[in-house]
């Protein structure tokens, strides 16, 4: 009798799975699927502006002697008196002084006539 | 995929298929899995929407654990089979002393009446006696002469030596004979 039992449950309608059951199974193996989604992959997080100036200028290397230089051209703007500068540049800062880089003698055709 | 490939189609093979994106696969092992699955479940707790939400569960844990699934391991049945020992484990514990089978089932048009009447009875009364052994009982006895899994298979899911699945199947049927013996006549069965 056992034997004819189990042979009766291998067959047995109720232990069989329903349409919904097999429905709502592939919709979850459908929902946890792995994709592999190649647009979302080659994405790569957008940069600033600053940080595409800085990658423009050449990186850390670059900016960093740039930032020295301005930093030196800032402190010799503060500091600059006409005792530390060449002669001809401190008569340029100088405001009562004028000086041509120029001069040019006026009875001078410079050439022009034949 | 093609669909005459799809039975020779390993469920490890499946696996990785299914983890690499391919749909296919999600309805292969889908229609391959469910039915093993959810009617070990349904032998185990004696109730079809228990069953259901353990065939479910054990199939999600299944789609979740894909892109890892370490390949020669572990047969993905076996896997599979403890899962759902678990979850039914789980499920019994939280309702023990509650009738099982109280669920009303659909009408089979094909059989007469007669016959279908029996034939429930029959799978009840079975029920009924394979819902009195103990849990551990209850898997061999189910793993062994409903799901038709050999002893090293059931050795590998239970997870002891294929000497006590034997111990195990062989006291399951003493007892389930026992609980039926008195049942022999009610249920149609004139011999054996």
């Amino acid at each position: 009798m056992l034997d004819a039992l189990f042979e009766a449950a291998r067959t047995d309608d109720r232990a069989a799975a329903r349409p919904d059951l097999l429905a709502r199974v592939l919709a979850d193996a459908e929902a946890l699927q792995p994709t592999l989604d190649p647009l979302k992959r080659r994405d790569k997080p957008r940069k600033s502006v600053f940080a595409q100036l800085f990658g423009a200028l050449g990186g850390w290397p670059s900016v960093t002697g740039l930032a020295a230089a301005t930093v030196a051209g800032v402190w010799v703007g503060f500091v600059a008196t006409p005792e530390l500068l060449p002669n001809g540049v401190a008569s340029l800062i100088g405001a009562d002084t004028e000086i041509y880089l120029a001069y040019l003698e006026g009875g001078s055709n410079y050439g022009l006539e034949e | 995929m093609p669909l005459d490939a799809q039975d020779e189609i390993s469920d490890d093979a499946l696996i990785v298929l299914y983890a690499n994106g391919d749909s296919a696969a999600a309805r292969v092992l889908t229609l391959r899995l469910t039915p093993r699955v959810f009617s070990h479940a349904y032998r185990m707790l004696g109730d079809r929407a228990e069953a259901e939400d353990v065939a479910q569960e054990a199939l999600v844990r299944l789609w979740k654990i894909a892109p890892d699934w370490r390949q020669g391991e572990a047969k993905i049945t076996t896997w599979l089979y403890r899962v759902v020992a678990n979850l039914c484990t789980d499920r019994l514990r939280k309702t023990r002393g509650v009738a099982l089978d109280a669920v009303p089932e659909p009408e089979d048009d094909a059989a007469s009446a007669v016959e279908m009447l029996q034939n429930r009875a029959r799978m009840d009364a079975l029920q009924e006696a394979l819902n009195s052994l103990s849990d551990r009982q209850r898997e061999a006895v189910v793993l062994r002469h409903i799901d038709g899994l050999g002893n090293p298979d059931i050795s590998e899911i239970m997870e002891i030596s294929v000497e006590a699945v034997e111990s195990l199947t062989a006291r399951g049927k003493r007892a389930l004979a026992k609980a039926l013996s008195g049942r022999r006549e009610e249920l149609g069965y004139t011999d054996d």
